[in-house]
C-alpha cells in the first residue's frame, strides 16, 4: 500500500490555509481538512497519476466543501459566509497603508463569484497549474484560464492599478 | 497581432509555450495599452498571494496535527501491506454495497414496512428512476408514499458510469442513496439511513459510509450544472 502519511504531514499547512480561504471558518476548516485526510488515506486508490498528490487533496477538500455546502443550501440553510474569522488576518503587517490594502484584496477576492473565488484560491495562492486546476475542479482548462482571467482583472479593477506599489 | 487576456495570463505566469511566449514578450515591448493590461493581471495574482500570504505562518493547531497524525497510524499499519490498493478498494465497496439499512424500505416499492431490508444492487423503483433522471442537483421531487428525493450530486464513478447521490426524506426517517446508470435504468448501489434530516449538520454517521463508498468507487467530482444537463438530458434548462 502505498504510504501518503509524510506527504500529508508536509501538506498540512497548506490544505489548512486553502480550507480556510475556501470556507472562512477556522474550525470548520480544521473539520473539512481532517475528513479530506481520513478520506485520502482510505482512498489512496483514487490518486491517478495524472494528478498531482496536492491538487487531488485540493479536490478532496473542495468537495468536501461544497457537498456541505450544498447540502446546508438544499434545506434552505445558508451559511453565514460574512462572518469571516479573524483568521484571514492583515494585523500583522506593519505599514498602515499596505494593511489597508491587503484588507481591500480580501474582501476584493470575497466579492468574486463563487467559480472565480475558487480558482483564485487554487492558482494565485496555491500555485497549482492551469492543467491541475482544470482536473481539480472537474473543467476544461479554456474556461479555467477565461474565468482566472476575468477575476484578475476585475480585482486589479477594484485596488486601482497604482496599488501594485505597495505589494 | 491580437492578444487576449488568456494568452496574457499564460504568458504572466510562464504557462505560454513558445514560440508564442516570445511574440508576446515582444509585443508587450512596444504597446502601452498591452502592457497595462499585462500588469492588470500579474496585479491580481500578487494581490491574491500578498493577502492569504500570511496564513500560512500560522502553526497548523496542535489538535489537527495530531488526529492526522492518529489516522496515518490507523490507516498505514504494516498488517494493511497484504491489502493492495485495489483489493482495498474492492472490499471496501463490496461491505458497503451490502449494508442497506431499515428507512430505505421506500426502495422495496412497499409500504415502507419498517425494518424492511433493501439490498443494494437492486432495480430503482419507477417513481426514483423518473426523478432521477429528471432532477437537477440542489432540486427536489416528491416520490410516493410520503417520500421526497432529494438531489445532491451527479459525478461519473471511476469506471466513467454515471452516478447520481440523492437522499430520500420520509416523514420519519432518511436515507442516502448512491444509483447508477444500469444499462436503460438505475441500479441502486448504496443505500444507508441518515438517523435525522431536519437537523441543521446531518448526523455523521450516514454520510461517512455514503463517502467512504465514494472514495472506493473512485468518484469523481461532481458536474456543473451545465455538465448535469448534458447527461441527463430530461433536466430541464433553468
Amino acid at each position: 500500500m502505498t504510504s501518503i502519511g509524510p506527504d500529508l504531514i508536509a501538506l498540512l499547512p497548506r490544505l489548512r490555509r486553502y480550507a480556510v480561504a475556501l470556507c472562512r471558518t477556522a474550525d470548520v476548516a480544521d473539520e473539512l481538512v481532517q475528513t479530506a485526510c481520513e478520506r485520502a488515506l482510505a482512498g489512496v486508490a483514487g490518486l491517478r497519476a495524472e494528478l498531482p498528490f496536492e491538487a487531488w487533496m485540493f479536490r478532496i477538500v473542495r468537495n468536501l466543501w461544497y457537498d456541505r455546502l450544498r447540502r446546508l443550501r438544499t434545506r434552505g440553510k445558508e451559511l453565514d459566509i460574512t462572518a469571516r474569522d479573524d483568521l484571514v488576518s492583515v494585523d500583522g503587517e506593519r505599514h498602515p497603508e499596505r494593511r489597508l490594502l491587503l484588507r481591500r484584496v480580501l474582501l476584493a477576492i470575497d466579492g468574486l463569484p463563487e467559480e472565480q473565488r475558487e480558482l483564485m484560491l487554487l492558482v494565485c495562492v496555491e500555485d497549482v497549474s492551469y492543467r491541475d486546476a482544470a482536473t481539480t475542479l472537474g473543467l476544461p482548462i479554456g474556461t479555467v484560464m477565461s474565468r482566472l482571467a476575468r477575476a484578475r482583472k476585475r480585482i486589479a479593477d477594484e485596488l486601482g492599478v497604482e496599488s501594485g506599489r505597495l505589494l | 497581432m491580437t492578444i487576449d487576456d488568456e494568452t496574457l495570463m499564460a504568458f504572466a505566469d510562464g504557462e505560454l509555450p513558445e514560440p508564442r511566449f516570445s511574440e508576446v514578450a515582444a509585443a508587450v515591448e512596444t504597446d502601452e495599452a498591452l502592457a497595462a493590461r499585462l500588469h492588470a493581471l500579474v496585479l491580481g495574482k500578487d494581490a491574491a498571494k500578498a493577502a492569504y500570504g500570511p496564513l500560512l505562518a500560522q502553526p497548523v493547531p496542535a489538535r489537527l496535527r495530531r488526529s492526522v497524525e492518529a489516522a496515518i497510524r490507523a490507516n498505514e499499519r504494516p498488517a494493511r501491506r497484504v491489502w493492495s490498493p485495489r483489493s482495498f478498494q474492492l472490499a471496501a465497496a463490496a461491505a458497503i454495497a451490502v449494508v442497506v439499512a431499515a428507512p430505505a424500505g421506500y426502495l422495496l416499492g412497499s409500504s415502507s414496512a419498517p425494518g424492511s431490508i433493501a439490498v443494494a444492487g437492486m432495480a430503482a423503483p419507477a417513481a426514483l428512476v423518473a426523478a432521477l433522471e429528471s432532477v437537477p442537483s440542489g432540486g427536489e421531487a416528491a416520490l410516493t408514499g410520503d417520500t421526497t428525493m432529494v438531489a445532491i450530486a451527479t459525478f461519473a464513478d471511476g469506471a466513467g458510469i454515471l452516478c447520481r447521490e440523492v437522499e430520500l426524506l420520509g416523514p420519519a426517517a432518511a436515507s442516502v442513496v448512491v444509483a447508477c446508470r444500469d444499462g436503460d435504468g438505475w441500479g441502486v448501489r448504496l443505500a444507508v439511513a441518515i438517523p435525522s434530516a431536519d437537523g441543521f449538520y446531518l448526523p455523521a454517521g450516514g454520510l461517512d459510509a455514503a463517502g467512504a463508498y465514494l472514495s472506493a468507487i473512485n468518484a469523481g467530482p461532481p458536474l456543473s450544472p451545465e455538465a448535469e444537463r448534458a447527461a441527463l438530458p430530461g433536466i430541464s434548462a433553468p
